[in-house]
């Protein structure tokens, strides 16, 4: 494919072909601006309450990894925090504007991408990055939708329509989506389950580029993260809908006395036998 | 290994009989019956329901048609002969050439996603999974003859009503059997895309244009030709015996069809098929939803023809809450069947108009509470169906209000790209005040929209509420009409103003609807 001159390109993502070593994990750190503030969000499906009264609190340029067992209430949280489900109770801020008095503005700072991303019908992905750009009146969408789906592989099919494309295409369509508008915040439900290796370097360099250059926040949950996964700061346990911690690798490490390189499960188990020991009644 | 005839019979009709235990469930849900409900109480209240009704209602029925056969006799039968001739021959003709091309754009060979796995390894013959399906649709068509040939058959010459079932018989049997080769004409035709070695795109156009082409030169040209296959259908459905030699004809072009299928049935591409099949299988797979969900349906069988087709243009350049429109655009540029629908809702709309008589209230009701069900949900297609993306929808920061004003203008200019031809060349026949209801089209257009937006942004079901309110808007229209004078243009002037001011009534309370009572009281959202 020729390359065509790109503006607004983050030139550095150009020629970095590897994920760059991150810097140690840095939590809390007061010179970091809130973008996403969350508390007490309860959420119910009829008579089940599946998130109870749950706290989060996100900072720019920071990565944090959304953990914990299926049904854990991963999905829901995320949903919550970006406005595609309403709250039962609670309230969610994004860069000082609250969701729910002041929705568009805080959801003009953040997008969520799902785990199957839905596209409008009879739109190519060209289509849909044009019209996003639009949405948002960005200038000069062409180029920078152009850097975006070129890094991703989606070039040669933009003319396609999304719904004949694979899953992990749909992601990838989904992220350049998101990284267009240029967001505060990006929260991400399952990115890596769908991709190939080699898409899931590049959307892990997306993300160090969004970080680091745009000074974004990356929520993202995720089965296929470790507590050595590179870049990511903190680890936010979720168990049953309710909060278990918010630590750095080493702070999980130490809180449950497991040793140097333990897996996630292992915080898994030991969290689950302390949710046990502590809430006999609705452990189960 | 099923590798004789009997064995590729026996595992055809294996598929066949999933399918129509599939069907027959189907269609008992439809009425009701739930068949994996596992109550039998149920299910036979439900059977003894339609059993009185059916009771009920047969009396009525065979009252009706005996009246209807009563006036027949009645007609001279040099007159009934005429009215035959030039009607039943012109329409057999017409439904020839409708079966040559029709499966052009079906989906002939109906395969289930556990057909395509229990099919596609499976060794046995395709010809008779082809054959097969093709005698099942000839019956079908033989099925469907039997309701003209049971209500015209005194025309045909039978004065007593038990001489009729020979006439009905003897009509269907000769209508399947002359359809039957035309049919195949269809099936060899589309069978070329099922092929191992399939033709070109190219070629296969070519072979649809030169089919389309003869059958238009065969109707300007008025032949004969074209109306003798029906003239000889008919002197068999009578019992004419100078046409002896009609059912030889007839049974030798069908067998001569059967074989020509049999024959393209060889190369056919079972991997192929099933690709064709795919929309059939995800409509079967969806089994109740599809009466839940009509939305999914329509929304499966549009992606498969947009999937199919190549993506023509690009988005209109647009910026701001114009992007909305400009998606509607392409959407309609794309899927130019659901503009050409909106356009021949206009011509009926126009149609209507002409006929409008604002003294009927029940008829004016009525009028009015269809095309709120029927007309406001189409114009708002696009809008519903993006809402119900949230992915992209979150992207649109627009207030809900600019949203619907916006979104509503194509499909309002659409449905009046209808409405004004007939009322320009129908002028003189406008009624009173008849411009006044023109308006209307946008009221519909921003009501289905409005109806379309739900708490949070979600698509919103709709209810008997919204459609009572969108029926009142209307009627608040008419209202308008009978109370101006003959002048055209005041009826138009205060038409559009009502609608302007129903328009800002839509507006704020879907504005309540997306957010509660206190936001709407609120200045709006992105101005704060």
């Amino acid at each position: 494919m020729s390359k065509k001159p790109r503006q607004n390109a983050p030139t550095a993502l150009i020629n970095s072909t590897e994920p760059t070593v991150s810097n140690p994990p840095q939590f809390p750190d007061s010179n970091r601006d809130t973008v996403l503030y969350a508390r007490g969000v309860r959420k119910s499906y009829g008579a089940v309450e599946v998130l109870h009264g749950v706290d989060f609190r996100l900072q720019a340029g920071e990565r944090v990894a959304l953990i914990g067992p299926n049904g854990a209430g991963k999905s829901t949280l995320l949903q919550c925090l970006s406005g595609w489900q309403t709250m039962d109770e609670g309230e969610v801020q994004v860069c000082g504007s609250d969701l729910t008095r002041e929705e568009q503005k805080a959801r003009a700072a953040m997008v969520l991408i799902p785990d199957t991303p839905n596209f409008y019908q009879s739109m190519t992905a060209w289509d849909h990055m044009l019209l996003v750009g639009r949405f948002h009146d960005l200038v000069d969408v062409e180029p920078a939708a152009e850097y975006l789906l070129d890094a991703l592989g989606l070039w040669s099919v933009r003319k396609s329509y999304p719904s004949t494309y694979s899953r992990g295409m749909k992601y990838k369509l989904g992220l350049a989506l998101g990284l267009l508008i240029n967001p505060k915040v990006i929260l991400l439900d399952e990115p890596t389950a769908a991709l190939d290796p080699l898409s899931a370097q590049v959307l892990w360099r997306l993300l160090q580029e969004f970080q680091e250059e745009d000074n974004g926040a990356v929520l993202l949950s995720s089965h296929q993260v470790e507590l050595d996964t590179e870049g990511i700061d903190r680890f936010f346990l979720l168990l049953n809908g309710n909060k278990i911690g918010d630590d750095t690798p080493a702070a999980w490490i130490a809180r449950y006395g497991l040793s140097t390189g333990a897996s996630v499960a292992g915080v898994f188990r030991a969290a689950i036998a302390e949710f046990t020991r502590l809430n006999p009644d609705i452990a189960h | 290994m099923q590798t004789t005839f009997r064995g590729m019979l026996g595992s055809v009709r294996f598929v066949r009989a999933r399918q129509i235990r599939w069907t027959m469930a189907y269609w008992a849900r439809a009425f009701g019956l739930l068949p994996n409900s596992g109550k039998w109480m149920e299910r036979i209240t439900f059977v003894y329901i339609y059993v009185i009704s059916i009771a009920l209602l047969t009396p009525t029925l065979l009252s009706l048609l005996n009246g209807l056969y009563v006036t027949e006799t009645k007609v001279a039968p040099a007159a009934r002969f005429q009215a035959l001739n030039t009607t039943l021959p012109t329409i057999i003709a017409v439904a020839s050439v409708l079966l040559i091309g029709l499966p052009w754009r079906a989906w002939m060979l109906r395969l289930t996603f556990g057909d395509m796995v229990y099919l596609a390894p499976s060794p046995f013959d395709r010809r008779v999974l082809v054959l097969w399906r093709f005698i099942e649709v000839c019956i079908f068509i033989g099925v469907i003859g039997f309701i003209p040939f049971t209500l015209l058959a005194p025309a045909f010459g039978s004065i007593e009503a038990a001489h009729v079932l020979p006439v009905i018989f003897r009509g269907i049997t000769a209508l399947a059997l002359w359809f039957a080769p035309m049919l195949a004409v269809g099936w060899v035709i589309s069978l070329q895309e099922y092929q191992h070695d399939g033709q070109s795109g190219v070629i296969r156009w070519l072979t649809r244009v030169a089919f389309a082409g003869a059958a238009v030169a065969l109707f300007a040209l008025g032949s004969e030709l074209l109306l003798w296959p029906g003239r000889m259908v008919m002197a068999i459905a009578s019992g004419d015996s100078t046409v002896w030699y009609g059912w030889f004809l007839l049974i030798g072009w069908a067998a001569l069809g059967g074989f020509a299928v049999w024959r393209v049935g060889r190369g056919l591409s079972l991997t192929r098929a099933a690709e064709r099949a795919e929309t059939f299988a995800r409509i079967q797979q969806l089994g109740f939803m599809i009466f839940v969900d009509r939305q999914l349906l329509g929304s499966i069988i549009a992606e498969t023809r947009a999937n199919q087709s190549r993506a023509v243009g690009t988005l209109p350049r647009a910026t701001g809450i114009w992007t909305i429109a400009a998606r509607a655009f392409i959407f309609y540029r794309r899927q130019y069947g659901q503009a050409v629908q909106l356009v021949a809702v206009g011509l009926a709309f126009g149609a209507g108009l002409l006929l409008f008589n604002p003294a009927d209230p029940i008829l004016t009701i009525f009028y009015a509470v269809i095309l709120v069900v029927v007309v406001a949900p189409m114009m708002a297609r696009v809008f519903r169906h993006d809402l119900d993306v949230p992915f992209i929808t979150q992207f649109n920061l627009h207030p809900v209000t600019s949203q619907i004003v916006v979104a509503a203008i194509l499909p309002a200019l659409l449905v009046l790209i209808g409405v004004l031809p007939v009322l320009i060349a129908f002028w003189p026949l406008v009624p009173r005040g008849g411009l006044g209801l023109v308006p209307a089209v946008w009221v519909l257009s921003v009501f289905g929209h409005f109806e379309a937006i739900g708490k949070g942004g979600r698509p919103a079901a709709r209810s008997i509420f919204t459609v009572i309110m969108g029926a009142a808007a209307l009627l608040v229209l008419v209202w308008n009409v009978s109370q101006v004078g003959r002048d055209p243009l005041l009826a138009a002037l205060s038409g559009a103003a009502i609608a302007g001011l129903l328009t800002f009534v839509l507006l704020f309370v879907a504005e309540i609807r997306r957010n509660g009572l206190n936001a709407a009281q609120m200045a709006t959202p992105a101005t704060k």
